[in-house]
């Protein structure tokens, strides 16, 4: 073996800065990925156990026809032989947990089934986007039809119907092989928690209702409420630097700071509003250099992120 | 030594050199400090297997090129979910960088197979018998392969020049 290459190597090698190892978490994601591999196992022994169940049922001339996917087909509104009691729908699940890291893309879509009775979100104008949930999340059909979605706990963060906005990233669903995942197509991995976009109101133009934004988001008070005179807590997406604002349930703007991104490095701030007259709204929020003064604003079709 | 224990302590022990190995595959920096993460987390996983197997080392640097397989052929899922997000201030990284590339153009010549048999000969310190076994090799292609690995090696120009003074 010719040492001289190979001593040169460890040299160049010896000189890669190697950051230190995150045993710590290592260990909580390891635990984590036990958890979910285990939770897996429990499942597939319980479709298991189903499967030979309703291929018992078929085999003794019984009348339940294979499911879609979703495991909803046949659970039609009225028909007598579906049962009282909501359906869990085959639901594909990424694993993401609150506190991982995640992408920042955002999807919308109104909460919904396909005719195979996989979750879908509607995005209107015949486009639909397939998604894979985070860890835990389940879903079940009611026999009137109705999906609910549910939480790693147990609670309901969205029913069919509803608007949804949540973050992630869009990739391939070549990971995670599912029924109700397109083969091939792109789908969203959701990585945030789920949460409820308001309806727009008819007078509320796209910006002001933050529709493919980050309106959804914007939890201050002072976003829907804030008359003159008044103080409220404020939520200011910055994703695309801080410009405008969801004020009083309309669109206000400001002197563009950063550049293009968050002056803070945080896509939402948080601070506090005080609207000191009819035009004219004083934020504050911790990380900015000082106070931000926000006039109505007009739509500005070109800009998106808001 | 509980699994845990167990873990912990090789973990890092062999942090180091299984990031190496990630940029000698090929990686970058960042890309094989997510490589070496993977590759631990799944030999979590299954702990008590490893820690059974005949060769740990073997067993983990044959996780570590199924992963870096993995993740050649399904790019998109190239950022995998971490417990410390990246969003922080940090010192400048050109001389990071410098280092990262002086070893990946020293090796840009090396066929992939030939980068898998130096991180296990040269990183994991396997013997040829067990390096052969990890690849499916007989252990005359190992012995060439490294051969012509280490002769390319010594032909680069960019191995002695990569080198801080």
């Amino acid at each position: 073996m010719n040492h001289q290459p190979a001593d040169l190597l460890d040299r160049v090698l010896a000189d890669l800065p190697v950051r230190p190892a995150s045993v710590d978490g290592l260990l909580r994601a390891g635990r984590r990925a036990r958890r979910r591999r285990r939770t897996a196992v429990v499942t597939g022994v319980a479709a298991a156990t189903a499967l030979v169940l309703a291929g018992t049922t078929i085999g003794l001339g019984g009348a339940g026809g294979a499911g879609g996917p979703g495991g909803r087909a046949g659970l039609e509104a009225g028909d007598p032989a579906a049962p009282s009691e909501p359906a869990p729908v085959d639901l594909p699940t990424n694993g993401w947990e609150p506190g991982d890291a995640s992408r920042l893309a955002l999807a919308t879509g109104v909460l919904g089934l396909d005719a195979e009775g996989c979750v879908v979100l509607d995005g209107g104008a015949g486009s639909r986007t397939y998604a894979t949930w985070p860890a835990g999340y389940t879903a079940e059909v009611e026999p009137g039809g109705a999906v609910h979605l549910r939480d790693a706990d147990g609670d309901e963060v969205a029913r069919g119907g509803q608007r949804v906005r949540v973050g992630g990233g869009y990739g391939s669903a070549t990971r995670h092989p599912h029924p109700c995942l397109p083969s091939g197509a792109e789908v969203f991995h959701v990585q945030s928690d789920v949460v409820l976009v308001p309806r727009a109101r008819a007078t509320d133009g796209p910006d002001a209702d933050g529709e493919g934004g980050a309106g959804v988001l914007l939890d201050g008070a002072g976003n829907e409420t804030l008359p003159v005179g008044a103080t409220a807590p404020l939520t200011v997406f910055a994703h695309c630097g801080l410009r405008f604002a969801r004020i009083d349930a309309t669109l206000w703007e400001t002197d563009e700071r950063g550049n293009g991104s968050s002056p803070t490095g945080s896509d939402l701030l948080r601070g506090t509003a005080t609207r000191t007259a009819e035009d004219r709204v004083v934020f504050t929020s911790t990380g900015l250099d000082g106070p931000v003064v926000f006039q109505p604003a007009e739509p500005d079709p070109d800009h998106v992120c808001f | 030594m509980d699994d845990d224990g167990d873990f912990s302590a090789y973990a890092g022990a062999r942090w180091s050199s299984l990031v190496r190995s990630g940029v000698v595959l090929g990686c970058t920096l960042d890309e094989a400090h997510d490589l070496a993460q993977t590759t631990l987390l799944r030999c979590y996983t299954s702990w008590s297997r490893v820690r059974r197997a005949d060769d740990r080392d073997a067993y983990v640097y044959r996780v570590l090129l199924n992963c870096h397989r993995d993740s050649r052929r399904r790019r998109w899922w190239g950022e995998r979910p971490t417990d410390t997000l990246p969003d922080r201030a940090s010192a400048d990284p050109t001389g990071d960088v410098d280092a990262a590339d002086a070893v990946r153009r020293a090796l840009a010549d090396l066929s992939p197979a030939h980068r898998e048999v130096v991180v296990l000969r040269h990183l994991a310190q396997l013997s040829e018998q067990r390096t052969a076994a990890v690849l499916g090799l007989a252990p005359g292609t190992v012995k060439s392969r490294l051969a012509r690995a280490l002769a390319q090696l010594a032909q680069s120009p960019h191995l002695a020049e990569g080198r801080r003074p």
